[in-house]
């Protein structure tokens, strides 16, 4: 008797979960595998499958426009998210031994990029700078990007050195290791791999980013996103097929890599 | 020690910079946001600076006729209300989907909550507009869901699917769902699995287990899954624009045209501030309900 | 009972810690004084909450005094940060540095000093003989064991061969077998070393088996100092005596005082005596400590102590038996199993007791 009460009982095996978990990965999986099988159609037509070819990848690094935004997507992404990471573990690092009274008041600004829609901070953002006569395009995108990724890399900076065990500070200085030394000897190190989780994180936001991008870029600041959604708006071509399936993979590679940084080796 | 700081120089050293950036580059811009959205407008594009005016207000109901009087204008409000509608609906359907989804990784084997955990997150990271740009190819008239219905000979006319709320719908529900599976998840897999059993041992059947066991149990998790779903869906811009066409403008969209085309600032920076305080509603409302169910989502 | 300022290793002088967390202040040591000779093995010994852990975080630099000092060979410490104090600590969970070897754990305060390669590599190799972990020299903190890890924590704190070793718990997290080994490597490398050991703990059982002298501490004040032996015997204070070994407290009232010690009555009984300290007025309440092993039994005799037997528990080595002595109050007695069977006394008997004068404590609260 107890046996059969356990088997209904269990969790594990009510019908319907596996088939809501398979829809969901179906829902969520599927647009991409379709976008990447496409982009290798031989056929213009873009949604009927006529017979395999790599023609839309070898156009797409023909393209002198694509080249050129995939060059700014680059800049834009190393240049913010280098420096947002370096703001953020400063600040990251002081927060976790600091106290004072705005502290409450900073962990809400610091979050304050990522709690708000994007398109607010970056229209607010564009009037800004145009208020004060500055020209759009790379150097604004940058700046704001840099903004938007202080909370990507911040985050989880933060978390690392929550987990951290302050005793080992406290151990470094004990063996005559000055608050700088015990920074740069014990500290920094066991940091490491959650700044560089950060870094990779802010680097993915900001190559993906295009609300931000869209307003606050000029002349010569087309990234990527940029240039796929000025085709998409004006008819779809296979070649875009061809760049977003390279984008989406470069993703998925930089957030595995990521989480394999990220990843918490003092637990079992 | 020579050349000693003071705890306030480390701190402005080190928290500073960071203090800076968003200051300067995010909550400036914001103060100056609501500033603008009170200022008289400059139909070149920008603003009469100093001169008051509750203009850009006004025009989200009304719309001023050539003699100058005021006619009730509901489309703004329509836009509005559609933003809030469709939000709803993707908080919804994630809900739906998401919860069960969420219950069926809770209950796997350690190895495999680890592989699905990675694979739900894994899509959030990748790029937003090329995710909804595959949705296009989908929902087109020529796209793979009609094609796919009229090659087994379900429709003869190609179902229009693409600029419909739906499609809108479908993309923000695509986009923002991660967020409804993750932390119902992260409450659910607390749960010790012996709580089931032991209310069908007192007799429940498994409608009430769900309905008295597991569901308050990830209440926590759904009320925060809810709002990370809601919010990003309210403040929507680049699924609309590509899936829903002129006709299912969400308010992202119209703050974005005032940018644009339209060259209102006064109205645009009005529309969002009151997306900011439609924001700020629903996070004060989830702070409440939080406290009211005593969970933690952390 | 030191007076000697060259044999003080630390002289904690009107010390007091006071933490305020904005919510409210908390006296974690108020006016604590205590010197600690050199190349003493000194426990600081008491529950948790009582003070001892901050004591000795003060010693090491961690945390700075609210009121006080303290005094290290007679130079104050005060303004001193940790990183310029020749103390070193052993924390409760060891605090190794994951991201190093064993080595380089042990050769970290050494290079700090800006010690030559040469003699912190020899240093190394001594401390790895020390602890017999030389074989383990290159491997990772996370791949050995908690006893190996403590042997490490041991060897980082005594390579830079400090002045005084704080150990904070740090056999807490070892299991009971491990815990008796440690306790007798502990006071090998106390006495091979020549260093002051300062022990905190709140087993009474480590304290008594590895220190020279104990602080008896609680709710921030020290209550008692003294070798094991003194503690263990002559408890001055209720809480001392309940917190170190089992014991009975019994209420008396002060007699005579006469040439072989006080008379003390229990109630209507009387033949018991202490060794008396200073005149006590006669009539004067006095509470008692006796350990339950000093209560000599002496059968069903008609002698002038007396208790009626209540219950006899059996524990291998020896037996204890629960009594009610005829002014209502109650008391432990435990006998030596000397032979296989032992006296045949039941529930209800009426046995006859006595204790030594020397037995005999008298509280001073």
């Amino acid at each position: 008797m107890s046996n059969k009460i356990k088997h209904v009982g269990n969790a594990r095996h009510w019908p319907g979960l596996l088939l809501a978990t398979v829809f969901f990965f179906a829902y969520v999986y599927l647009p991409i595998v379709i976008l990447i099988a496409l982009s290798f159609n031989e056929n213009r037509t873009v949604t009927v499958w006529t017979s395999f070819s790599f023609d839309w990848y070898k156009m797409a690094f023909q393209n002198r426009d694509i080249i050129n935004a995939a060059g700014n997507s680059l800049l834009i992404a190393t240049v913010a998210s280098t420096t947002a990471t370096v703001i953020a573990t400063l600040a990251a690092v002081r927060m976790s031994v600091d106290n004072f009274k705005g502290k409450t008041i900073f962990s809400g600004l610091v979050a304050l990029p990522i709690t708000v829609p994007e398109i607010v901070p970056a229209v607010a953002t564009l009037m800004f700078f145009a208020s004060l006569g500055i020209t759009l395009g790379l150097g604004t995108v940058i700046i704001a990007h840099i903004a938007f990724c202080i909370p990507f890399a911040y985050l989880p900076i933060r978390a690392r050195l929550e987990g951290m065990d302050p005793r080992l500070v406290e151990a470094a200085t004990d063996l005559y290791a000055s608050p700088v030394k015990a920074f740069f000897k014990v500290t920094l190190p066991l940091l490491l791999p959650g700044i560089l989780s950060g870094m990779v994180l802010a680097f993915i936001i900001s190559l993906d980013d295009f609300v931000t991008t869209f307003f606050l870029g000029g002349a010569g600041s087309t990234t990527l996103p940029i240039y796929i959604f000025s085709l998409v708006k004006t008819g779809v071509t296979p070649e875009v097929n061809a760049i977003s399936s390279l984008m989406l993979l470069l993703s998925i590679s930089l957030v595995s890599l990521s989480l394999f940084l990220g990843r918490d080796q003092s637990r079992k | 020690m020579a050349g000693r700081l003071s705890p306030i120089k480390i701190r402005a050293l080190l928290i500073g910079p960071a203090a800076a950036v968003i200051g300067i580059f995010v909550v400036i811009p914001l103060l100056l946001m609501a500033w603008i959205s009170i200022q008289g407008r400059d139909y070149s594009g920008g603003v009469i600076w100093g001169e008051l005016s509750g203009e850009a207000y006004l025009r989200m109901i009304f719309e001023r006729e050539l003699d100058d009087s005021l006619s009730v204008n509901l489309n703004y409000i329509m836009i509005v209300l559609r933003s809030v509608w469709l939000s709803l609906l993707t908080t919804v359907i994630s809900l739906l989907v998401g919860f069960p989804t969420a219950l069926f990784m809770a209950t796997r084997t350690p190895k495999w909550k680890a592989i699905l955990v990675f694979m739900v997150t894994l899509p959030f990271w990748t790029n937003l507009l090329v995710r909804n740009y595959a949705w296009i190819l989908l929902l087109r008239d020529h796209g793979a869901i009609n094609g796919t219905l009229s090659w087994l000979g379900i429709i003869s006319e190609p179902l229009p699917l693409l600029h419909t709320q739906l499609a809108v719908a479908i993309g923000l529900t695509y986009s923002f769902l991660p967020f409804m599976v993750l932390p119902i998840y992260a409450s659910l897999e607390k749960m010790d699995l012996r709580l089931v059993e032991s209310a069908f041992d007192l007799y429940a059947t498994r409608f009430m287990t769900l309905r008295r066991i597991i569901i308050p149990l990830a209440i926590p998790g759904i009320v925060a899954g809810c709002i990370l779903v809601f919010v990003p869906s309210l403040g929507a811009y680049v699924t609309p624009e590509l899936l829903g066409g002129g006709k299912t403008l969400m308010i992202g969209n119209l703050i974005g045209l005032q940018f644009g085309a339209a060259r209102n600032w006064p109205f645009g920076a009005a529309l969002g501030i009151l997306l900011l305080a439609l924001v700020m509603i629903s996070l004060t409302f989830y702070a409440l309900k939080l406290k009211k169910t005593g969970g933690d989502t952390k | 009972m030191r007076n000697n300022t060259d044999s003080i290793a630390v002289s904690v002088r009107e010390v007091s810690k006071i933490f305020d967390d904005g919510s409210g202040a908390f006296v974690a040591l108020d006016n604590v004084s205590l010197d600690i000779g050199s190349n003493e093995f000194f426990t600081l010994l008491g529950p948790s909450g009582c003070g001892k852990t901050t004591l000795l975080r003060l010693i090491a630099g961690f945390e700075q005094p609210s009121q006080g000092q303290i005094l290290l060979h007679g130079e104050n410490l005060e303004q001193l940060p940790p990183f310029k104090r020749p103390v070193n600590t052993v924390f409760q969970n060891y605090a190794l540095f994951p991201h190093m070897t064993i080595a380089q754990n042990i050769a970290f305060g050494l290079e700090m000093l800006g010690r030559p390669r040469q003699e912190i590599n020899s240093t190394v190799d001594e401390m790895l003989d020390l602890v017999q972990m030389k074989s383990l020299a290159d491997r990772r903190i996370t791949q050995i064991s908690g006893g190996q890890q403590q042997r490490v924590a041991l060897a980082r704190a005594l390579a830079p061969k400090p002045k005084v070793l704080l150990l904070d718990e740090p056999l807490s997290a070892l299991d009971l077998q491990l815990r008796k080994d440690m306790q007798i490597e502990l006071k090998r490398l106390q006495l091979e070393t020549g260093i002051t050991f300062i022990f905190v703990t709140h087993d009474q059982e480590e304290a008594l088996t590895m220190s020279d002298r104990i602080a008896v501490m609680q709710g921030g004040h020290i209550l008692q100092v003294g070798p094991p032996r003194d503690i263990y015997e002559h408890p001055q204070h209720r809480f001392v005596a309940g917190f170190i070994g089992e014991i009975n407290l019994l209420q008396a009232t002060a007699g005579k005082t006469n040439p072989e010690g006080l008379d003390l009555q229990l109630g209507e009984m009387s033949g018991l005596k202490t060794e008396a300290k200073s005149q006590v007025t006669p009539g004067t309440k006095l509470a008692l400590a006796i350990r339950p092993e000093r209560i000599l039994l002496a059968g069903p005799d008609k002698e002038q102590l007396s208790g009626k037997l209540i219950n006899v528990v059996y524990h291998g080595t020896d037996t204890l038996y629960h009594f009610t002595l005829p002014d209502g109050q109650s008391l432990r007695a435990r006998r030596q199993n000397t032979d296989k069977t032992g006296p045949e006394w039941k529930s209800g008997d009426i046995i006859s007791w006595s204790a030594k004068p020397d037995s005999v404590a008298v509280l001073e609260d």
